[in-house]
């Protein structure tokens, strides 16, 4: 064994100044903008009332099936209900199960909607940031964030009438040129989805890339232009690096909801001869609890899975984004 | 240290939590028939959803007036989130809602769980309540018993109505000709093969039209129709066994037949995107010669051939109520049974004495027919050449929702004054109720057979509840998918297979065993 020199001690003692440093900074740190602190309290609270308190409820997931009227709290009813181990996620995946064609529709929506809406949001606000007309520029922008406040069940009724075989406007049209649309054919609903997923959210979607456009340095494109560069080289060697480490979280977010294909717009507009392709993860969770007798036990399951895979997405998309971009989260 | 201070919170946090909830288990509460009622608290009722304008009915002042109890109503919301909104109710178990007004497939949900609604028995065989007892015929009473406990007040249907007919644009069928007789068409066609070459005649006359026959997204078997192929109802007496439509032999033929339609383009293919209004729309504008209509729907009918040319119902407007069988019989669906129940919840027990007491006052025959039709003289009036009483003009503005505010029907006098007044009180809805209703059935030459379903006064059980919805909804998903689809997997037998195996394989056998040993 190499006996104990006095230059290690040096050097863990020195560790430990620097860490009792730090501590002693991050106390005064505290101290200073402890006051700041205090507008995190309403958000921290929120989250941890709605977000981890609910989590408890997980535990539904290992237990039999769960009759909440039992005791006299519905809590003591979940606990005193007994375990029932991994009998509730056989059950998701039993070779019956319709669960793993519903994953595959889930995950082939979800990454339609991040490969071909996520960039469009990142092109309008650029294209919109070049318009110098402001007039024209702030009703461009208007009309394009209206749809997002609009609710799916809105946007659903209306694409429905839109798009009806028989008296559609957008079908009458379509004709002409030999084809059609139709939200009932399970080969046409992932893109019906897409598409309108695109028109309702991309106006709102280009708000944060407007913002961190404007942010850059406008002298960096005065020192472009001196040099010479004309609008696409700007656009490529100021715009989108300025813009990097906004779409970099945006899409570390997005990633988090891949599992969310969009419960509220597939549930609108889903036809039963379209479920084979347009069923995902959401509508049938709601399916099994509401339609199928409450079986709190099976769609907590199903909704623990769906969390599980969505946290591993998360922190792939960071690690990710943190190679390929060199930007992240955390 | 602060990391295991944080740990330690958490852990206190969360025993803190568990130490608040009470490990009791919850007894299903009786409601004493002799409870002191001296004094009348304010009731508070939930319902169904009922209107925007629900505060301000005239049933309201009327019931408090009938009763001595101030009662307040809060409703449902439409659609979807009325199940999420009264799941949360029962769960939680602390809402102050004295009483709760579902429907039977509702009731049925909730009553099977462990302690969901009081326990009524003692209260509807107490001498006390002999009143409310008899009002209410047995069957219904036997439909809300689970477990020898009557837990809930039944509405039973007003009428064994026939609620949907196939209506025909007569207008247009005149100017048809029908090929078997070469002949201008005079009258409905009595058999579905007659019906179905008035649609091809309608087509020919109309060059690439799709939509001679359209169907709202409901609708995925046709009551009419399906007769006729010898699916008398959803579930029927077949050789003594219960048997669900999805196994009666007829099912296979009527689902061919509707296929068939939809493949010759006389079948409207977009109806899982119609509704209701937009089939109406269709069939006023004459781009479709049929579809189907409960005659609650026949007002929304008569406003759109209205709004298209200024055009009468009663000139337009003829019904194929049923077509002939196989042995020449005409039959339909008729409805029937428990709508509605209306419940005290367990945990409100204790005042649930005075629901009783309220709910008593309202069945009374008097009370009831004030509620339901109203005043003689004011609502209607007696009129002694028909020696039937008639709605007013005063009734239509005063009663024409009183039926959301039913807490029970008094099975006597309830048919009498609903077929009496009730239906009339709507001219549309009259329209279509009396050419299904009483002319089809005194028909010399098409009579009508109504055919009931006995699941309708089926009490609550344990499996079958559950599943039912679940159910149901697999089945007319699955019906949507053969005949409108083209998914060659989806047939007959794999409907029977996924609607009767796997964990609904325990709830058929139960309704099964419940229709046999009843």
């Amino acid at each position: 064994m190499r006996p104990v020199r006095e230059t290690d001690f040096t050097r863990l003692h020195g560790f430990e100044v620097y860490m009792v440093q730090a501590r002693l900074k991050e106390k005064s740190k505290f101290k200073k903008y402890g006051s700041l602190m205090l507008f995190l309290l309403p958000g921290v609270l929120l989250a941890f009332v709605f977000c981890y308190v609910p989590m408890a409820g997980l535990i539904m997931a290992f237990k039999q099936e769960i009759d909440l009227t039992t005791y006299t709290s519905s809590i003591a009813s979940i606990i005193m209900t007994p375990w029932g181990g991994f009998s509730q996620f056989a059950k998701l995946f039993a070779a019956n199960s319709d669960f793993l064609r519903v994953l595959g529709n889930t995950l082939f929506i979800s990454v339609m909607k991040i490969v071909l809406v996520f960039p469009v949001p990142i092109i309008l606000a650029i294209l919109i940031t070049e318009v110098k007309n402001k007039v024209f520029n702030k009703a461009v922008q208007s009309v394009m964030y209206l749809p997002h406040f609009l609710s799916w069940a809105v946007v659903a009724s209306v694409f429905m009438t839109f798009m009806h075989p028989n008296t559609g406007a957008l079908n009458a049209i379509l004709k002409l040129f030999g084809c059609s649309i139709d939200v009932s054919s399970a080969n046409q609903f992932p893109w019906i989805m897409v598409l309108t997923t695109a028109w309702k959210d991309i106006g709102w979607s280009a708000v944060a890339y407007i913002a961190a456009i404007l942010a850059i340095d406008t002298e960096q494109y005065e020192a472009a232009k001196i040099d010479g560069a004309g609008k696409l080289k700007q656009i490529w060697h100021i715009t989108l690096p300025g813009i990097a480490g906004t779409v970099a979280v945006l899409l570390i977010m997005r990633i988090g909801y891949l599992m969310d294909a969009g419960f509220e717009q597939i549930y609108a507009m889903l036809t039963p001869t379209a479920e084979s392709k347009g069923e995902i993860i959401g509508t049938y969770i709601y399916k099994l609890a509401i339609k199928n007798g409450g079986s709190y036990a099976l769609t907590t399951a199903a909704g623990l899975f769906n969390s599980v895979i969505s946290l591993v997405l998360v922190l792939g998309g960071n690690l990710f984004c943190k190679k390929v971009f060199n930007r992240s989260i955390w | 240290m602060k990391k295991i201070l944080t740990i330690l919170l958490s852990l206190a946090l969360c025993l803190g939590a568990l130490a608040g909830c009470k490990f009791e288990k919850v007894e299903i509460n009786k409601i004493n028939p002799d409870a002191d009622v001296s004094s009348k608290p304010a009731l508070k009722l939930l319902l169904p959803y009922v209107s925007d304008t629900m505060e301000s009915n005239a049933a309201i002042p009327l019931i408090n007036e009938m009763t001595g109890y101030t009662v307040s109503y809060d409703q449902l919301p439409t659609g979807a989130s009325a199940e999420s909104n009264l799941t949360g109710i029962i769960v939680d178990k602390k809402t102050d809602y004295h009483a709760l007004k579902l429907t039977k497939n509702q009731f049925n949900k909730y009553a099977v769980m462990h302690a969901s609604f009081a326990d009524i028995t003692d209260v509807v065989n107490s001498p006390k309540f002999s009143v409310m007892k008899n009002a209410i015929k047995q069957e219904a009473w036997d439909a809300v018993t689970y477990n020898g406990r009557i837990l809930g007040i039944p509405d039973s249907a007003s009428n064994n109505n026939i609620d949907k007919s196939i209506i025909i644009r007569k207008d247009i069928m005149y100017t048809l000709t029908n090929p078997d007789t070469g002949k201008k068409y005079t009258e409905v066609p009595t058999t579905f093969d007659g019906f179905k070459k008035l649609l091809k005649a309608f087509q020919d006359s109309k060059p690439g039209n799709k939509t001679a026959f359209t169907l709202p997204s409901n609708i995925q078997v046709v009551g009419p129709i399906a007769a006729s192929f010898g699916v008398d109802q959803e579930w029927q007496d077949m050789d003594g066994e219960l048997t669900h439509m999805i196994e009666n032999p007829g099912f296979s033929d009527y689902a061919a037949a509707m296929k068939a339609l939809k493949n010759e383009g006389l079948l409207d293919a977009a109806m899982q995107t119609n509704s209701f209004s937009h089939c109406a729309q269709e069939f006023a504008k004459g781009n479709a010669i049929a579809t189907v209509s409960n005659f609650w729907e026949m007002a929304t009918v008569s406003e759109q051939l209205n709004a298209n040319g200024g055009k009468k119902m009663e000139n337009c407007v003829d019904f194929a109520y049923g077509f002939k069988d196989s042995e020449g019989k005409v039959k339909t669906w008729q409805s029937s049974g428990v709508s509605y129940v209306t419940v005290v919840p367990n945990w409100m027990a204790d005042s649930g004495i005075h629901v009783m007491h309220m709910i008593r006052e309202k069945l009374k025959d008097e009370n009831f027919i004030r509620l339901v039709a109203g005043e003689l003289g004011t609502h209607y009036q007696y009129n002694s050449i028909t020696r039937e009483y008639e709605p007013t003009a005063q009734y239509k503005t005063d009663k024409t929702s009183a039926d959301h505010f039913v807490t029970g029907t008094n099975d006597n006098i309830y048919n009498t004054w609903w077929t009496q007044v009730v239906i009339k009180g709507n001219d549309a809805y009259y329209f279509q109720w009396k050419a299904t209703n009483t002319d089809a059935f005194n028909s010399d030459d098409h009579k009508l057979i109504g055919v009931l379903n006995p699941v309708k006064f089926a009490p609550p059980l344990a499996t079958y509840s559950n599943r039912a919805a679940g159910m149901e909804d697999y089945f007319n998903s699955e019906v949507t998918k053969l005949i409108y689809g083209n998914d060659s997997a989806v047939t007959v037998e794999s409907i029977r297979a996924g609607w009767s195996g796997g964990d609904n394989a325990a709830a058929v056998r139960e309704i099964k065993d419940w229709y046999k040993n009843k």
